[in-house]
This record gives structure tokens, C-alpha cells and sequence, in this order.
């Protein structure tokens, strides 16, 4: 996982305090050879940028001050652009990051890919199990191809991650998912979280863990860290609700420090928010950055403006976002009953095993 | 440090950089080395064009900054040599077109 030097972390706050967008996500397509069942993006037959409209695109961001990027897709690599993009990206100064599913890298072109520059690879495996890997991205094969891209990654020396998606059929597996991921010699992350998609699919929310069963997850997970113990409780101190200091706290950097870019050149706060701010091909950047009427509402509002959460004893727990609120709530600072369940459990889990 | 006043100062092609708000950080890919410059920094750097000797770019901070015309001239040309030596600046005896 990209690990940023201190003195860009210091950046970042300043980006976030006037509106830098310091980190950008940039869908190079929306095609994919795998069907994920919780995927959301809908497939569009939209004629996607060109290598030179994507390196215009790159050109905008930096003279933006954009500079860690998520290469992402759908499948980035089903463009055969791709080289020539991540070495563009290089050059030009960019800190980039490819999330990939890793079925398209094999002994042939993994040198190639690494030598682009690339700071950051991370791969998606849903299961430490073939069979229910296969089964949720409903290409037979997929995990075999991932997790051997994981090891040629890291044997050609690549900082590589995996990632998953917790849900139901993943949740009791944790431990062994986890031994997955040291054999493999990469760090695991994944969140149980799962979205409506972009076209408004929730078919696959049934996926959702229940409470019971994320104190479970969570409880594996505390297990495992709790030669860590003292330092989480003094974490979680800092992180408990105090409306003194979060009234002047925005609620994330979506079109605050960090944006979304699509196939097309449409540019979005985030991966999650569906509001488009403008184009940055056709479109004046600078202009609708600054500009943007749903950008100017969001930057003006705070944490405190969440008014359920006022308070909050799962605060500290607690990972609301605005985005999923509006496509399931239709209001913004109305916390999913997804947030809360995961957040509540997660605070039982550790009150049970690091308390 | 010898004296580089009269020499013109350009930035290294194959380097990149970004101006968050007042600050400037330059990339230099050969390394993937992330240098951060100080306010002052990023002013000598944004002045950087090729076409400015040293001394004219001590001119322009001294004008911004409360020293005397031989500090700035000390600092400015510390912080450009220092960066010629990172590859970021390269110094020419004429203008670059």
C-alpha cells in the first residue's frame, strides 16, 4: 500500500484546507473482463478518451496540483494504452497507484508494468477460496490469475496489496484470508462495505452482513491485533466524538482535496458521489473546480452537520458517507443504517476483546 | 560556492513539479524523490524560467523579502546550487530559448 512521505502528508492538509485536489481517481475504463456481483459500474458504449485526451487530462491535473493518482477501471488494463499512460503519469510527476484484478498480468508483461514507474499495485481477491473467488467475480480462473499476478508483483519487487470486500460469504473467513495474505507476503485491507450501484442496482446488498455477524468478523480481526492493544485505546480516545473540534471538520475531501475522473473525462467529487462538476477536456477545470454549485454546498458543510450523529458513541467507529446517504437515503447527511450497523458492531467487537 | 550571480538558471527537464497553493514540490523521477521547497523556496522556483540569471532572480526576492541585498544573494544562490546538485536546476552562461 502507498505509503506517503511526511512532508506530502503535510501537503495534504494544506490541499485539504483551500481546496487542492491533491489526489485524484482516475477510471480509465469502464470495461472489465470479470462480472463482479457487487461491482458498480454500469458498462456505458461511450467512445472513452484517447492516449492524448487521457494525457491531457493528467496535464490538467498536475497543473491542478494533483499528485497521487488511482489508475482504476473497470479494468485498466484491458487498454492497450496502458504502458504508455503509467509512463506518462511517471514522467509527468504523478505518485501512481493501479488497482487492477490482476487476471491480465502474467510472466510476459510484468516487468513491462512494473518498470512504468507504477508506486502501487492492488489486486482484488474476494476469498482465500478458489471456488467462491470465482464465484463472485463469475469468471472461473480469476483467482488463480490474481493471486499469481500477486506473486509475480512481488517477485519482480512491486509494492503490492490486496483487497477485498467483507460480506456473507466472506465474513467467517477472515483468519484464513489473512494467512492467505502473508503466504503471499502482502498486506490484506478490505472494509464491509457494499454500495447501490451507479445505475441504483442494490440486488447484491443481500451480501451485507448482519450485525451478529460483523461482531463476529470484528472479533477475529481484534484478535489479531491485540498485542496492539494499548495504542488502539489511546486511538480511539482521539477519535471519540468532540463537537468542539468537528464543527470546523468537513465531512471527507470528495471535491474538497481529491476528485473522480471517468473513461470520458467527466470529473466527479469522488468515486461514490454521482454529481458531475464538468469536463475536464471540454470544460474549463479551474473554473467548475471552483465553481460548481453542488462542490461549493458540500465544501461549506461540517461533521456536526450530521445531526444524527451528534454525539455518537460509535463515532470513533463510524465511517459515514455522504455519497452512500444520498443514493440510499436521498439526503446526504442521513447516515445509512449500513454505517451504523457496521460501526456499532465493530465497537462491541472491540470493547469485547481490546477493552 | 562559487559565484553563480551572473549565470542563468533553468529547470532540469525531466523534472516535475506542483504548486499547492504557495508551496512548491518537485518530483525528480530518476529517484522518485519528493522535494518539498519552503516559502521562500518556492518563490526563487517559480521564478525560474531559463531566461533569468541568478542575480535578476535575487532581485525579485529582495524586493519581497526584509534582508539585505547580500543575503538574499548568499541564500538564493545556497538554494540553487544546492538544487543543481539534486539535478532539479541546471545553470547556463546564456538565456535557454
Amino acid at each position: 500500500m502507498l505509503r506517503l512521505p511526511d512532508n506530502i502528508k503535510r501537503l495534504y492538509k494544506k490541499a485539504q484546507k483551500h481546496c487542492v485536489p491533491i489526489e485524484a481517481l482516475f477510471e480509465l475504463t469502464h470495461r472489465c473482463n470479470l462480472r463482479c456481483i457487487h461491482c458498480y459500474i454500469d458498462s456505458e458504449k461511450k467512445r472513452e478518451l484517447s492516449t492524448n485526451g487521457v494525457m491531457r487530462a493528467l496535464d490538467v491535473l498536475s497543473q491542478n496540483g494533483t499528485i497521487t493518482i488511482i489508475f482504476s477501471g473497470g479494468e485498466a488494463l484491458l487498454r492497450p494504452d496502458i504502458f504508455d499512460i503509467l509512463k506518462y503519469a511517471k514522467k509527468t510527476g504523478f505518485i501512481s497507484t493501479l488497482f487492477t484484478n490482476g487476471t491480465l498480468i502474467d510472466k510476459s508483461n510484468v516487468k513491462r508494468l512494473i518498470d512504468t514507474g507504477v508506486a502501487a499495485f492492488e489486486i482484488s481477491v474476494y476469498s482465500d477460496i478458489e471456488k467462491d473467488h470465482d464465484e463472485f467475480t463469475q469468471v472461473k480462473g480469476s483467482f488463480q490469475a490474481a493471486t499469481g499476478a500477486v506473486k509475480l508483483l512481488k517477485a519482480g519487487g512491486a509494492d503490492v496489496t490486496i483487497k477485498t470486500v467483507w460480506n456473507k460469504r466472506n465474513y467467517h473467513r477472515a483468519d484464513s484470508f489473512l494467512r492467505l495474505a502473508s503466504d503471499l507476503g502482502v498486506e490484506l485491507r478490505g472494509a464491509p462495505y457494499l454500495s447501490v450501484t451507479n445505475d441504483g442496482g442494490a440486488g447484491h446488498l443481500n451480501l451485507r452482513c448482519s450485525k451478529e455477524e460483523l461482531v463476529q468478523f470484528y472479533t477475529q480481526v481484534y484478535e489479531r491485533r491485540k498485542d496492539r492493544g494499548n495504542e488502539m485505546r489511546k486511538e480511539l480516545e482521539k477519535k471519540k466524538y468532540d463537537y468542539d473540534s468537528l464543527k470546523d471538520k468537513r465531512i471527507c475531501g470528495a471535491c474538497v482535496m481529491k476528485l473522480k475522473l471517468d473513461p470520458y473525462g467527466d470529473v466527479y467529487p469522488c468515486v461514490a458521489f454521482g454529481e458531475k462538476l464538468g469536463n475536464i477536456i471540454h470544460d474549463d477545470f479551474t473554473a467548475f473546480w471552483r465553481e460548481n454549485e453542488f462542490a461549493k454546498k458540500f465544501r461549506a458543510l461540517r461533521v456536526t452537520d450530521i445531526k444524527k450523529c451528534v454525539g455518537c458513541d460509535d463515532y470513533a467507529f463510524c465511517r459515514t458517507c455522504p455519497a452512500d446517504s444520498l443514493r440510499e437515503c436521498g439526503d446526504m447527511l442521513a447516515p445509512t443504517d449500513e454505517k451504523c450497523i457496521v460501526a456499532k458492531a465493530q465497537r462491541e467487537a472491540f470493547y469485547k476483546i481490546i477493552l | 560556492m562559487s559565484n553563480i550571480l551572473n549565470k542563468y538558471v533553468s529547470k532540469i527537464d525531466k523534472i516535475a513539479y506542483r504548486t499547492i497553493v504557495d508551496e512548491v514540490v518537485v518530483m525528480t523521477p530518476d529517484d522518485s524523490m519528493l522535494h518539498t521547497l519552503n516559502s521562500i523556496g518556492s518563490d526563487i522556483f517559480s521564478n525560474i524560467n531559463g531566461k533569468k540569471s541568478v542575480k535578476e532572480i535575487c532581485d525579485i526576492i529582495y524586493k519581497d523579502y526584509d534582508a539585505t541585498e547580500e543575503k538574499i544573494a548568499k541564500d538564493v544562490s545556497k538554494f540553487i546550487s544546492e538544487l543543481v546538485k539534486k539535478n532539479i536546476l541546471s545553470l547556463s552562461y546564456a538565456p535557454v530559448t
